[in-house]
């Protein structure tokens, strides 16, 4: 799966965890941008992303992303 | 909708598990008001009177103390004292519990116990050594166990035996707890809100009253009409373990006082044969509230049960192995939870318990006592059958009805079902392989396989008539069926290819016959139903140039 992919598939995951149906996010997106996105949420967005790709983050990786990029290269990276 | 105000207390990260209660309240018809203490303020909402707590003033309070927690205590407790630690543990506990119920004295108290940690310490050996902390939690949890028991209004949120079902691995995610101090991963988060839902639901009085059994392949294996009582698998025949462990799990709920009704498509007084004289068969008649077993629909005999019993529809549990009979039930009455069952009847038992559906709120001696009331009751009401309209149920599952010829491929198929039919069967004539053969290739015989599928599931060859010939005219030599398949509009689809048949071959009437044998009674008035006249000597006969097409709702395909 590429990039511009999985960025579509968080993006379904933010809507779902936000309950907002017209989240549009971007590889620049970060919790700046998103008011919502506070650390509840984001373990939300985590359970619903590793549920999805099918695939398990280390505790270190999981605060470490500046954006939104960062979360799908993780994942890109997990999932080769 | 009932409306629900339920207080949160908890020493770890509650807020998913709000939200999740909050998706999944409507499921269980609750309009819940949630309040959630502060992050680890139990001790101090229950203390201050004047705490933010009471001003909400609950219906229900969850006190949630994680295992987790509890170690870290542990942990911090001195060795030569940790033996008693349950004790601290207990007392603080009820402590908590007794001046909620005080201040609370309306409200439900729901007490979490404690999943067992493996900790890789004592091992084994923990039921050996009271400071191990395995062996302290295990006697808190029957601390809890008794507290709950001597008191109505305490609850156990049985985490352990959620543990017990799911697995710490899949309950515990210890990123989450590290990152976030989270007690439950993500499925944990909704497992353990179906079970606080599912305790308020019925302490509230949404328990479930009444299971409704099908009877052919799911109390027993293999169909009684068909096998005879000395065939059907229950207890040491076949797979007959598999519906013994659901019959002691039926009668355990009816112990309970959940009232047990059977719904089936059977002859009453053949369906009732097991429960009299079966020596292996677990329920007997008197567990039974009400028996209904005649060749109506099941919604609407559901219908009969229901105000039979006077209870709410949303309080019944139906259990069938046929998914045709679910979704029509489904359909028809949508209140009635109907479950759908596993493929493999070694998997109903385990199944079943773990939905939970019969979480009682408080028992009474009322309760014990209700299937006697009830079969008392019916003694004095007849039943009176309500029928409710199936056709628009029969046009929604698009059956589709196929018409072979005999042939190699159906052949065996073909003379096991004669073998094996014996209600749905006109003259009982049984057709070896051979015999099958030989009317494959017979001049002036004609048999015609008749297979059937819709959404629901391919049911296969399910109908075989055999014609004559004659010089003046065709003659039904047999007709059976599967009683699977009853109700669905086959024999209509049948005989109009029968008049088909005979009209293209130039006859102008069809004769058919019934032979009376101990178990056929369900066909005897088969040719009356579909419009044959009597002519006397167990003969029907039907005119072709009158014949109308029967409506049935069944596409056909050759």
């Amino acid at each position: 799966m590429n990039k511009e992919l999985i960025l579509e598939k968080v993006n379904q995951i933010f809507r779902k965890v936000f309950d907002e149906e017209n989240i549009v996010i971007n590889y620049s997106s970060s919790a700046m941008d998103i008011e919502e996105w506070d650390s509840l949420n984001n373990i939300q967005i985590i359970i619903a992303v590793e549920k999805e790709f099918k695939i398990r983050f280390q505790s270190s990786e999981i605060r470490g992303w500046n954006n939104v990029g960062e979360m799908c290269d993780a994942i890109l990276k997990l999932q080769k | 909708m009932t409306k629900y105000k339920l207080a949160i207390l908890g020493d770890s990260t509650t807020q998913l598990i709000v939200k999740e209660l909050d998706n999944q309240a409507k499921q269980f018809n609750l309009d819940l008001e949630l309040y959630e203490s502060s992050f680890d303020q139990i001790e101090q909402e229950i203390k201050n009177p004047s705490s933010n707590l009471y001003t909400f003033n609950p219906d229900g309070v969850l006190l949630y103390i994680s295992v987790e927690k509890l170690q870290e205590i542990y942990f911090s407790t001195s060795l030569d004292i940790r033996h008693l630690f349950f004790q601290d543990v207990m007392s603080k506990i009820t402590d908590l519990a007794i001046t909620l119920k005080d201040r609370l004295p309306e409200s439900k108290i729901f007490i979490t116990n404690f999943a067992e940690i493996a900790d890789g310490v004592y091992g084994n050996n923990a039921n050996k050594y009271s400071e191990a902390l395995l062996n302290n939690i295990r006697r808190i949890n029957v601390g809890l166990m008794d507290l709950s028991c001597k008191d109505s209004t305490i609850f156990i949120l049985d985490i352990a035996l959620m543990q017990s079902i799911y697995g710490r691995k899949s309950l515990f995610d210890p990123r989450l707890y590290i990152q976030a101090s989270l007690v439950l991963s993500g499925d944990g988060v909704t497992f353990f809100s179906k079970e606080l839902l599912n305790m308020i639901s019925a302490s509230i009085g949404g328990a479930k009253k009444c299971l409704i059994l099908d009877l052919d392949n799911t109390l027993w294996g293999g169909v009684i009409g068909d096998d005879g009582i000395e065939k059907i698998e229950i207890g040491s025949l076949g797979i007959g373990k598999a519906f013994t462990r659901l019959q002691q799990w039926a009668k355990t709920l009816q112990q309970r006082g959940i009232l047990l009704a059977i719904c089936s498509k059977n002859t009453e007084e053949v369906a009732k044969t097991p429960f009299e004289l079966h020596p292996e068969m677990v329920l007997r008649l008197e567990d039974i509230s009400i028996f209904v077993a005649n060749w109506e629909d099941k919604a609407s005999n559901i219908k009969v049960i229901q105000s039979t019993l006077n209870i709410g529809f949303d309080s019944m549990v139906f259990i069938d192995d046929n998914p045709f009979e679910r979704a029509l039930v489904r359909k028809i009455i949508p209140q009635v939870c109907v479950p759908e069952m596993p493929e493999d009847p070694a998997d109903y038992v385990e199944f079943l318990s773990n939905l939970n559906l019969f979480e009682p709120g408080t028992l009474s001696t009322l309760d014990l006592e209700r299937t006697k009331m009830i079969q008392k009751e019916i003694e004095r009401n007849h039943l009176k059958n309500q029928f409710s309209n199936e056709s628009d149920f029969l046009k929604s599952i698009n059956m589709i009805g196929i018409f072979d010829q005999f042939n190699q491929f159906n052949t065996p198929r073909i003379a096991q079902l004669s073998e094996r039919s014996n209600q749905y069967n006109l003259r009982t004539i049984r057709y070896s392989e051979k015999d099958v053969e030989k009317i494959a290739s017979s001049d002036h015989q004609l048999g015609i396989a008749i297979s059937l599928r819709d959404n629901l599931g391919d049911h296969g060859l399910i109908c075989v008539i055999v014609l004559n010939h004659g010089n003046e005219e065709i003659f039904i030599e047999n007709w059976f069926m599967s009683c699977r398949v009853l109700k669905r509009g086959v024999e209509y689809l049948a005989l109009n290819k029968i008049v088909e048949h005979a009209k293209n071959k130039h006859y102008k009437n069809i004769i058919g016959e019934f032979l009376p044998t101990p178990k056929n009674a369900l066909v005897k008035d088969h040719y009356q139903e579909l419009g044959f006249t009597f002519q006397g000597n167990g003969k029907w006969m039907i005119n072709v140039e009158d014949y109308t097409p029967k409506v049935h709702y069944i596409k056909e395909t050759v």
